[in-house]
């Protein structure tokens, strides 16, 4: 068995890299730790935290301070938790729980920056409505600034009481919500012209009205309005619901540290240690909260350690900071490691030339070969067939089973949908208009392992179909389903009476699915509501079959002609197949979006695979990757002198540049690539990279 | 809502193993088998915990008192030593992976009124769909706060290379050191999410404890606050307030006395010293509702018409009356809401205190009529509660067992080698595991009936039986009265068993069988002496014939046939037999060539020669002895005692009590050099086997 033998020389030099750290962490001093892949990013971070534990660990334990390590999933946490051991001083969470933590304390100033950010957004809309001279806006919002003022007014009295109409009539035709409002809206000259607009109109006014009230009841106090919540479930703001998401968290909580000295102090002293894993893909925002931090904590002469643990190569995501971060916080100390403890040396070999700069990686291990790499291209017609036929070969090759798996990571969304069993989802997905114009982001919004990724459909999607998974599932705890607030008041009796009522929800396809919660809805008691209400956790006149149809088709398709006929009724009619979908179409998506898949050969998207290892490898590439037709071809045609490139080609080189280092070392012992397109005119590239080329042929 | 169960794991006397207490549930419940029934519904519904001294009864309060406790603080001597070893041993070779946890894990059961607020991190949407009652697992452990930091400190100790005991001892202080931090799980282990949970939430216990010293005014402070909860509840708060009204007319009568007497004059000591705007004293009576209540109650007995006070009773009956006086405050405290959120435990512990045996049989039912006549009196109440007592009195056993006319319900904490396993009893476990063997002879109504007669019997019949089985080092059965009689002088003067309690229970033939499965679950050692009993023609017993070879013969004794699978063959019979802590014993072997159908000729057989024996026989039985002997007492030939030993054992089969009466007086007067018989060897091999195991089940096990 290879990989066992650590050379003498190379422990050494290692240690005294980890020993590097330890004096930074001694002389309080910043650091950015970078290390390629596989090695052992995770361990230098745990062992550092080791080392402040048992060096610091009284010292936090008497002043109630704890070290902090932030990470980018739960996963990553609870996987840093069990290798660490039990820790009361160390506090590892995700970038956005530490936020929160940071910041929830603090509601007066919160409520300051809340209401803030509402009137921004409301100045915002009530110019949209009245003034904005932007072409595309001035045309949505013309039919009604050319009403009289007089009219105007009325227009938005008779509009807010018809609220309910308006919604149910939202997901109709053109003339049938037309229909909707008797004829009642006539007066308002050309309002009804375009039906799309008009949604654009009513909906604005129903958002300046909920801001405005919302604001109202924090100037009163009221006490529902007192205090603002970091929602983690739901991927949108409900800002006059006092809810808040995600990217709305990391902006409240920059603008409060930048804002208030004493929060910076507090967060340092609180915290004097901050280690940050996989630092490249934390938002630039972070970073600059962290460089706030360190200011301050100098100004005033408190100890405050900040260390960044990552890999500028490995920076995946497109809001990630990536290496800029030299830029937004300066004066770290550099920290490198080249040895690899992860794969083999021929893996090592074509990770090295994928990633050519200045981290030149060398395995750790004496025994270090028996590996292998190799690149095979088919030009295939059926690619699906052929990818089919190219894994079931590996699998009796490198005798796959269920306790040796055979990990795939495929490079198409398309395909990795199709492998992983919700063709159709992603089909009708990507053909939203939506969808259509943000292609790049439907890798992250649709596939990502990462909740808080998820696009606004996707995750209500993912909470009704999490509500069925809870549901059926026996052990599912009561806590998870319901909320204190439902069941404080309950006896064991009437509890069980409430979950028996949930338990009526059921259906084949969604369709069937979502009838049955809003039915539910309509005739089921308070409590049935609320439980219903925090599930889909949208507004309550969104929470019927119509209303909630007619918010996905507009999510979806943002644009909609509702006038044009042909359109409506195709964007109508695929939605209608999306919710027609089987519901165990949405249980895989739903497994696969969890990493639950439970076969021997499992699919991942290159973003699924952050920090994990397998012993075998396969990737399935072509040319084309998500929108850009040419990724991968420009990427190997540029590959062996790429510092021609303009900014914008150089950009994109980078990024692919990641995505197939990221993909390639995961692998420990055996990569294969199989790239489904012809390659003759950039072999050259690839072989560069790969060595030599195969041709792969299923018949 | 009720505890079920609790269990146990390297917390004092516990490990992980045999470590949970059953607790019945709370409230009345009838006995099942009408034919028994008795309104009796405390007895039946108390839970009891039996065992010796030291065997870990009071691990199971303290375990409790420690959940109920919440705090962090874990110390050394909280574990289980042998545990603690265990780990000290593992981590001398620097296996640091295992660390150091006390566990705990409840069953709750929960009922459809419950409210489930203060257990909603343990129920899951099966739990809560499922008929009547409801069951839920909470598992408290306690963890280590910092784990990096105690393997780095655990790592430190053992590179000291200390001796063992001192490395043990040090290995406890580090402990004590370190910090622990509780953590609750639910189902499937699943963490639970709600940090605000605590067991002091969940369950309330109200702990009497018999031995706290009971002080000349205890009583009367306990009646004081019993009254004291009477005036401030709900209802009373109309008399409540006159009295405080009261109060403050007394205090009003009593200042203006004092300031019209004493204020004057102690202001105008004072104004010589320094002015009046600076000090003035003002003296006024404080007497306040609390102050009032606290000295209300003066306690005395009536006793032939005299009142005596409190401190010159008898401390049993003093005891009896603090620990009803303690459940009347508790019934009175008891909120008048009918909705249950927690559960509530009264825990008695060592209730015989000071008691004498008779009130001791009886407590069981004063509790029982106390508890029940409070209940009758607040009819508005929905007591809730569960009651645990703890006792290693073998009265109150008996009290339980017959008030409730049940093994069930009683948790009798056995020591095996220096582990405390609890043993749950019922009526099934005690009355066998057999199942009914359709292929027998017997039906099945007939088997129902004789299972239901034997716990009958045995119910009836261990009333007399119980200190020596439930409390005693060793038992050893026997099936006759000369066994019964010498087994106790032998014992005596056995130096491996003269030092433990081992009781001798003489019970004949087949009704020793009963006992069988209530003994292994006990897990005292046992010894059963049976006989061999050979069965004889008719032929053959006339003639008093001899045996000298068992091929063909075959045994009548019921124990044996049930040891050697229902086989009444004496040549199948390997050996003594051995089950667990049993071993049964017979005359296996010949003695002086012969086989012994019975204890006294095995006897005779092995002692043929001795003094004392022919002594006794003679005596007991001269006309017999001179027959077989020959009556010229010089030339007697005792070898002819052998040779006759069945026809010996034959004529002393109506005197085997003087036979045994005048050995017993011939052991204890004889001169000096006079040789004591010796005992037939299997009863030998028997009482060395029971040496071994009544010795290896009280050692500690492995040495510290």
């Amino acid at each position: 068995m290879s990989l066992t033998v650590i050379a003498e020389d190379f422990i050494n030099e290692e240690n005294s890299i980890q020993k590097e750290i330890y004096d930074s962490i001694d002389k309080n001093e910043n650091i950015i730790f970078n290390a390629g892949a596989g090695a052992g990013k995770t361990y230098a971070l745990i062992e550092s935290l080791k080392y402040i534990i048992n060096n610091y660990g009284s010292k936090l334990q008497k002043h109630n301070q704890k070290v902090v390590c932030i990470t980018y999933t739960n996963v990553a946490v609870d996987e840093i938790k069990e290798r660490l051991g039990y820790s009361d001083v160390a506090d590892v969470s995700t970038i956005h729980e530490k936020l929160w933590s940071f910041i929830r304390q603090h509601q007066k100033e919160l409520l300051i920056v809340h209401t803030n950010k509402i009137k921004a957004d409301l100045q915002e809309l009530i110019r949209n409505l009245n003034e904005n001279e932007d072409v595309e806006i001035e045309k949505t919002y013309r039919t009604y600034r050319n009403l009289s003022a007089e009219l105007q007014a009325s227009f938005k009295d008779y509009i807010i009481d018809k609220k309910d109409v308006f919604y149910k009539a939202y997901s109709r035709n053109a003339s049938g919500f037309r229909g909707a409002f008797n004829g009642e809206l006539e007066c308002y000259e050309n309002i009804l012209k375009s039906v799309a607009n008009f949604k654009k109109v009513v909906s604005t006014i129903y958002k300046i009205e909920n801001y405005k009230y919302c604001l109202q009841k924090i100037e009163e106090k009221d006490d529902d309005y007192t205090a603002v919540r970091y929602d983690s479930k739901f991927n949108s703001d409900i800002l006059h619901k006092m809810l808040f998401s995600h990217d709305t968290l990391i902006e409240y909580a920059f603008e409060m540290v930048k804002k208030y000295d004493l929060l910076k102090q507090i967060i340092g002293d609180c915290h004097p240690f901050i280690l940050i894993d996989e630092y490249q893909d934390t938002s630039p925002r972070v970073i600059e909260i962290m460089q706030l931090l360190s200011a301050h904590s100098l100004k005033i002469n408190h100890n405050l350690f900040i260390g960044y643990f990552g890999d500028k190569a490995q920076n995946i995501y497109d809001d990630g900071v990536g290496s800029n971060i030299t830029s937004l916080h300066s004066g770290l100390r550099n920290i490198k490691k080249r040895f690899n403890r992860r794969s083999t040396s021929e893996v090592i070999s074509v990770i090295n030339k994928i990633r050519a700069d200045e981290i030149e990686q060398e395995s750790i291990y004496e025994d270090c070969t028996g590996g292998s790499v190799k690149f095979y291209h088919s030009q295939a017609v059926n690619k699906k067939e052929e990818i089919d036929a190219f894994v079931s070969k590996y699998v009796d090759e490198w005798n796959i089973n269920n306790d040796k798996k055979l990990h795939c990571l495929v490079l198409t969304n398309k395909l990795i949908a199709e492998l992983s069993g919700f063709a159709e989802l992603y089909s009708i997905f990507s053909g939203s208009q939506y969808y259509k114009k943000n292609f790049q982001y439907i890798n992250t919004e649709l596939l990502s392992n990462d909740l808080g990724k998820l696009g606004v459909v996707p995750s209500v999607l993912y909470q009704i179909i999490k509500l069925k998974i809870l549901l059926e599932n026996p052990k599912t705890p009561l806590t998870t389903l319901l909320s204190k607030e439902v069941y404080s008041s309950l006896s064991f009796a009437e509890l069980k009476v409430l979950l028996q009522q949930l338990k009526l929800i059921t259906g084949d396809n969604l369709n069937t699915f979502l009838y049955s919660i809003f039915n539910l809805y309509a005739l089921g008691d308070n409590n049935v509501k609320k439980v219903i209400h925090e599930v889909i956790g949208l507004d309550k006149e969104k929470l019927s079959y119509d209303a909630f149809f007619g918010y996905v088709l507009d999510q979806l398709n943002p644009n909609l002609d509702y006038e044009d006929k042909t359109e409506y009724n195709s964007e109508k009619e695929k939605l209608e197949a999306l919710f027609a979908l089987d519901i165990e179409e949405y249980e895989r998506w739903y497994n696969f979006i969890n990493d639950r898949q439970d076969s021997e050969v499992i699919y991942h998207t290159y973003h699924g695979t952050k920090g994990i290892e397998f012993n075998n490898v396969i990737i399935i590439m072509e040319n084309s990757f998500g929108r850009d037709k040419r990724k991968f071809l420009n990427y190997f045609s540029d590959v062996i002198d790429p510092s021609g490139l303009g900014d914008d080609a150089k950009c994109k080189f980078e990024n692919t540049k990641n995505l197939l280092y990221v993909s390639c070392s995961r692998a420990i012992k055996n990569l294969r690539v199989l790239y489904l397109d012809d390659i003759s005119t950039f072999t050259a590239g690839v072989e560069h990279v790969f060595g030599e080329t195969h041709n792969y042929t299923s018949s | 809502m009720h505890l079920k169960s609790l269990s146990i794991t390297n917390f004092r006397k516990f490990q992980n193993e045999n470590n949970t207490v059953y607790f019945v549930a709370s409230g009345t419940r009838r006995i099942e088998n009408a034919e028994q029934s008795n309104d009796n519904n405390i007895a039946s519904a108390t839970t009891l915990i039996v065992g010796k001294n030291n065997s870990g009864k009071t691990t199971i309060t303290k375990a409790l008192e420690k959940l109920i406790d919440d705090g962090n603080k874990v110390l050394g001597n909280d574990f289980n030593f042998l545990y603690l070893n265990r780990l000290l041993d593992k981590y001398s070779i620097l296996e640091l992976e295992e660390l150091p946890i006390l566990s705990f894990k409840l069953v709750v059961c929960i009922s459809k009124d419950d409210l489930v607020t203060n257990v909603d991190d343990f129920i899951s949407l099966g739990s809560a769909t499922s008929d009547e009652l409801t069951e839920l697992e909470i598992s408290v452990k306690y963890h280590i706060k910092e784990v990096e930091l105690f393997k780095t400190k655990v790592s430190k100790l053992v590179e000291k290379k200390y001796p063992i005991k001192l490395a043990f001892k040090k290995f406890l202080e580090l402990i004590d050191k370190t910090d622990f931090k509780i953590k609750y799980y639910g189902l499937d282990g699943k963490k639970a999410k709600n940090s605000k949970f605590k067991i002091s939430n969940l369950i309330e216990m109200k702990l009497i404890s018999a031995n706290k010293n009971l002080h000349a005014t205890n009583l009367s402070s306990v009646f004081n606050r019993i009254i004291k909860n009477r005036y401030e509840s709900e209802s009373a708060s109309s008399d409540l307030e006159t009295l405080v009204a009261d109060i403050d007319n007394i205090n009003e009568k009593i200042t203006a006395g004092i300031s019209a007497t004493h204020n004057g004059l102690v202001n105008d000591v004072l104004k010589k010293v320094e002015s009046s705007d600076h000090l003035e004293v003002e003296l006024s009576s404080d007497l306040t509702f609390d102050k009032l209540m606290n000295n209300l109650i003066k306690h005395e007995y009536s006793e032939f018409g005299l009142s005596i006070p409190e401190n010159q009773f008898g401390l049993g009956y003093t005891n009896l009356m603090n620990i009803i006086g303690e459940i009347i405050e508790y019934v009175e405290k008891y909120p008048l809401d009918g909705v249950q959120s927690k559960i509530n435990l009264i825990c008695i512990e060592e209730p015989e205190t000071f008691m004498h045996p008779q009130m001791q049989e009886s407590f069981i039912k004063f509790i029982d009529d106390a508890v029940k006549h409070l209940l009758e009196a607040s009819v508005n109440k929905k007591i809730n509660s569960q009651l645990i007592i703890t006792t290693h009195s073998s009265h109150i056993l008996n009290s339980k067992i017959h008030s409730s006319n049940s093994f069930d319900n009683i948790n009798y904490i056995a020591l095996e080698k220096g582990k405390s396993s609890i043993v749950r009893l019922d009526d099934i476990a005690v009355s066998g595991d057999e199942v009914f063997d359709d292929e027998g002879e017997e039906s099945e109504s007939d088997y129902h009936k004789r299972k239901s007669n034997e716990l009958k019997f045995l119910k009836k019949h261990i009333k007399f039986k119980v200190s020596e089985l439930f409390f005693a080092d060793a038992v050893i059965f026997v099936e006759g009265i000369t066994e019964d009689t010498l087994l106790n002088y032998y014992i005596d003067q056995n130096d491996a068993l003269n030092k433990y309690y081992i009781s001798i229970c003489n019970i004949n033939g087949a009704h020793g069988l009963v006992y069988l499965p209530l003994i292994k679950l006990l897990k005292i050692p046992t010894l059963i002496i049976t006989d061999l009993d050979i069965q004889r023609s008719p032929d053959e017993k006339k003639a008093l014939s001899q045996v000298t070879c068992v091929k063909d013969k075959k045994t009548t004794n019921t124990t044996i046939h049930k040891f050697n699978s229902k086989n009444e063959s004496i040549k199948d019979i390997v050996g003594y037999f051995t089950e667990g802590n049993l071993r049964g014993v017979f005359q296996k072997d010949q003695v002086e060539g012969y086989y012994a159908t019975s204890f006294e000729e095995a006897f005779i057989l092995q002692n043929y020669d001795n003094d004392i024996l022919n002594k006794v026989l003679s005596k007991t039985k001269p006309e017999i002895y001179k027959d077989i002997v020959g009556k010229v007492a010089l030339n007697q030939d005792r070898s002819q005692l052998k040779v006759n030993s069945f026809k010996l054992q034959k004529k002393l089969s109506g005197s085997k009590s003087d036979f045994a009466n005048n050995l017993l007086y011939e052991f204890i007067v004889r001169d000096e050099g006079e040789e004591l018989p010796v005992l037939p060897q299997y009863i030998q091999a028997g009482l060395f086997w029971l040496g071994f195991k009544v010795a290896e089940s009280l050692s500690v096990g492995e040495s510290q």
